[in-house]
């Protein structure tokens, strides 16, 4: 794609001059910051925006970082249980409401399980503070994991719903009419069928819940601080170039969980 | 697909027995923001074999609001005097026998059975200071010998000056600066202070109690409210150029104790930390670091914060202790500071 | 028979966390809404409008009830910001959108996925960049110093600006997707016929492309703007913790502020308003089928 090209006049209809050079601004919007971030976090000073010279030190001294690691050990922990209660439900939900037969209310059920996502979080946030001092549960880690599980589970659901959608059920008819039990057949032909929507699902309600910031900072209590809380009071106490590394892992993290989901939702379709 | 579910009962068994570990040897300390020495922490880990982990507020109300909300998890926090009272008439907080527990001897008598816990079954008295205002030297000449510097800034300071975002301690200040009690139920008392706050707005630069020190230490602002020992570490340990004031008026007086909410579930582990941080030897580390006064006794000769180098916790300004207020005092405390920051 | 009873236990947990997790916490705001705040936090179970009064009403220092402006500029500030960044975030999103369905097959893949990779970034580290492209010697202001468009001014953080800009980059991959999945279901032998006809190119955008997108810039614009109706932090970190949004209010009325019968009824506001625009959004896609 050369420049020149840019700005010959086009014959095409289709083509509208101009939308081009939004795209090409709108990518630098979008990943300008994150350069940033990424080169600041090698700045060897303590000044961040002055540049001084090339340093992996903060990298050392954010993976020395006592509260960054149990914060992200809380994170992990809480993503992992809500993913695997999200993920659960979700399937469980997706086969009835895409394969089941005579489903009563099938609009009702559907809204009921993707209501976290018509709701501003921050109302969830406290309405579910609320409910736990009315209850007196006292694990900040169980309020995690089961307010996370809440809010993951549309994240879950529409990715394994989509891949329902995606194949036909000849396989499943022809299942049964050899005489396959119900569940024979769900273990033995729809699991593995649906199991790049359950990949997809259960990695998009992972993030989610690695990403969460408003409800966790609400209800999180007494070691229970989860990744994205700690580093919002880092980012209050003021920018410093560990805080740069510490996003910078975050992003390598984040990447590296994307792309393989990426791939097997491109391959699959 | 089978490589799916391995890898997820293996995380599962990671995660639980992370999960199980938190259980028995752990201490959820929620304290002042930078309040405890990290060498002590880790001593007490060695020592006791108890596993802390840290969080930390920048207010009292902050703290209340956590607990008040049910269900927070923490087995120590450091409330201040007032607080412990509202702390204790809400039922928040453990019964913990302070006053037979090896950490009450060490307590300085002055400070035994106070008002706020007469018969000493809450709590163990700490560390106590006072809130003033802190001055950049490079940036501001004027004098700082009195609240008025503050509530009415001029030159420099005006517009420039960062108050605590909390009314705990600034509408006590302005109380003293206008010669009011504490705790008034008097409207048109709370209706001038309310006018003096609003006046006082336009030269504020910034509400915020968090990251003082370096706003202060770099000239961003040139006056923050503060409180001693804080300003006095920032003073020597990163040669900041400040001073701390020492208003005519007087100064806002606090006590820190170490408590036990009333639903913590590691309550026998909270009493040897309290215990612990009681004895003289850590008391004095503690002391050198946090830099405010202690109200458990310390090491005289070990401790490096002497009269002569440290004139912000040994103030010549006279200081008065915050008390709790009455509900409906307390009612036009909160309307003064929602009206002020709308 | 048997049939049915998979379907009722395929269904019964989602129900029940439902039930539980989200549909019974609204039912307790609901019911504090309509109770009475406690001096410390909490709230005492006597009934009083008091809090919904609050909203419009304070008293002064004389005890008279008198209109109140401030809740209702926050509220105003917070339907004027979340709506400005979706009218943003749709100018900027349907040319990408479109851009990008006329790529190559692979071009195509590659750019979405560039669009949805910062999704997957943590959003306290997306706005956290947004920090620090704007904080005081940050890039931008340095860059823009550099090529001499300012001078010296105050700061490009703590104010509405700063907090939009954050909000629209947050945001933006929500309306680019579904506006790029209606680009992508269009006819393009309709902008053929179109031209063939003579209608320029502005008037095949109006007349022709944008209606036939229109579902997928209203499902964008729902997607951008109920999260930023309920948006916390970008204030607090963009907007430097002076001007608040609704979010904010309700998030202190549970902390600081101690007055959860008052937040409990901005809470309901809140779902208020939103419940509007996604009955508003549910009427414009039916209307839509109805149509076609």
């Amino acid at each position: 794609m050369n420049i020149l090209a840019m700005f010959k006049p086009n014959r095409d209809a289709k083509h509208y001059p101009g939308f081009g050079a939004v795209g090409v601004l709108f990518f630098t919007f979008l990943y300008l910051p994150i350069l940033v971030i990424i080169a600041y976090s090698f700045n060897s000073n303590r000044i961040v925006s002055v540049w001084q010279g090339f340093s992996w030190q903060w990298y050392a001294s954010a993976l020395q970082n006592e509260g960054l690691l149990n914060s992200l050990r809380v994170s992990l922990t809480v993503a992992l249980f809500a993913t695997l209660v999200a993920t659960v439900i979700a399937v469980s939900a997706a086969l009835v409401l895409e394969r089941g037969q005579n489903v009563k209310h099938a609009k009702l059920s559907q809204g009921v399980v993707n209501l976290p996502l018509m709701l501003p979080e921050i109302v969830f946030a406290v309405a579910i503070l609320i409910l736990f001092s009315q209850l007196g549960i006292q694990s900040g880690m169980l309020k995690l994991i089961l307010a996370h599980s809440a809010f993951c589970i549309p994240f879950a659901f529409l990715p394994i719903r989509a891949r329902l959608q995606g194949m036909d059920n000849n396989l499943e008819q022809a299942a049964q009419d050899l005489y396959a039990t119900p569940l024979v057949t769900f273990r033995r032909i729809t699991l593995p069928l649906i199991a790049p929507g359950i990949f997809a699902g259960s990695m998009l309600s992972f993030v989610i819940s690695m990403d969460d910031f408003i409800t966790s900072n609400i209800v999180s209590g007494g070691g229970a601080t989860t990744l994205p809380v700690y580093i919002f009071s880092l980012v209050k106490q003021g920018v410093s170039p560990e805080l740069n590394a510490i996003s910078t892992l975050i992003m390598v993290a984040s990447l590296l969980i994307a792309t393989p989901c990426w791939l097997i939702a491109k391959r699959s379709r | 697909m089978k490589y799916i579910t391995k890898i997820s009962l293996l995380a599962l068994s990671i995660s639980l027995s992370t999960g199980a570990k938190a259980e028995n040897n752990q201490l959820n300390v929620y304290t002042w923001a930078e309040s405890i020495d990290p060498v002590l922490i880790e001593n007490f880990q060695k020592e006791t074999g108890i596993e802390i982990t840290l969080d930390s507020y920048t207010s009292n109300e902050y703290l209340l609001a956590k607990l008040k909300s049910g269900s927070s998890d923490y087995d120590v926090v450091f409330p201040s005097q007032h607080f412990v009272k509202i702390m204790i008439q809400e039922g928040l907080l453990k019964n913990i026998d302070a006053k037979n527990m090896a950490a009450f001897k060490q307590v300085d008598d002055k400070w035994k059975n106070k008002w706020w816990d007469k018969s000493s079954e809450y709590s163990i008295p700490f560390v106590y200071g006072t809130a003033g205002y802190t001055v950049n030297r490079d940036k501001y000449e004027g004098p700082a010998n009195s609240w008025k510097e503050f509530f009415e800034p001029t030159g420099a300071a005006a517009g420039n000056i960062a108050v605590f975002s909390t009314p705990d301690e600034i509408i006590p200040a302005a109380q003293l600066y206008l010669g009011i009690d504490f705790c008034t139920e008097k409207r048109t008392d709370m209706k001038k202070v309310y006018q003096l706050l609003k006046k006082q707005k336009e030269y504020v630069a910034v509400y915020s109690s968090d990251n003082i020190s370096s706003r202060i230490s770099s000239g961003e602002v040139v006056m923050h409210n503060w409180w001693d020992g804080d300003s006095m570490r920032a003073r020597k340990n990163n040669n900041a150029p400040i001073e701390y004031a020492q208003p005519k008026e007087g100064l806002v007086g606090w006590l820190d104790s170490m408590v036990v909410p009333k639903n913590s579930r590691n309550s026998d582990n909270a009493k040897t930390f309290i215990n612990w941080m009681s004895e003289k030897d850590n008391a004095t580390i503690e002391y050198n670091y946090y830099a405010h006064s202690s109200a458990v006794a310390i090491d005289e000769s070990k401790a490096i914060h002497k009269k002569e180098n440290s004139p912000e916790i040994f103030p010549t300004a006279f200081i008065k202790f915050t008390r709790a207020c009455s509900p409906s005092a307390q009612k036009l405390v909160d309307k003064v500071w929602t009206q002020l920051l709308q | 028979m048997k049939k049915l009873s998979w379907n009722f236990w395929g269904l019964l947990p989602a129900y029940l966390v439902m039930s539980l997790l989200m549909v019974l916490p609204l039912l307790i705001i609901f019911y504090v809404s309509f109770m009475t705040s406690d001096a410390y936090g909490g709230y005492k179970a006597i009934f009083s409008l008091q809090s919904y009064s609050q909203i419009f009403y304070t008293a002064d220092w004389d005890d008279n009830l008198v209109l109140n402006f401030q809740y209702l500029k926050i509220i105003a500030r917070t339907l004027f910001l979340s709506g400005a960044t979706a009218v943003i975030c749709l100018l900027v999103s349907f040319p990408v959108a479109y851009y990008i369905s006329r790529q190559s097959n692979n071009m195509k893949t590659f750019l979405l996925y560039l669009v949805t990779l910062p999704f997957w970034v943590s959003m306290v580290v997306r706005v956290y960049a947004c920090v620090l492209i704007l904080s005081n010697d940050g890039v931008l202001e340095s860059g823009l110093r550099f090529f001499g468009l300012i001078g010296d001014i105050d700061s490009l953080l703590y104010n509405n600006a700063a907090m939009m800009v954050g909000m629209v980059y947050t945001y933006i991959p929500l309306m680019i997707l579904p506006i790029y999945a209606s680009i992508e279901k269009l006819d393009t032998r309709l902008i053929e016929a179109a031209s063939d006809l003579y209608s320029c190119r502005m008037n095949t955008l109006r007349s022709i492309i944008l209606p036939l997108c229109k579902p997928g810039i209203v499902a964008g614009f729902i997607l951008v703007l109920v999260p930023c109706l309920g948006t916390v932090l970008e204030p607090m970190l963009l907007g430097g913790g002076k001007t608040m949004m609704l979010g904010n209010l309700i998030q202190n009325q549970f902390g600081v502020a101690r007055n959860w019968s008052f937040g409990a009824s901005l809470t309901v506001l809140l779902l208020c308003i939103v419940l509007l625009f996604l009955m508003f959004q549910a009427h414009r896609t039916s209307k839509l089928r109805e149509l076609s």
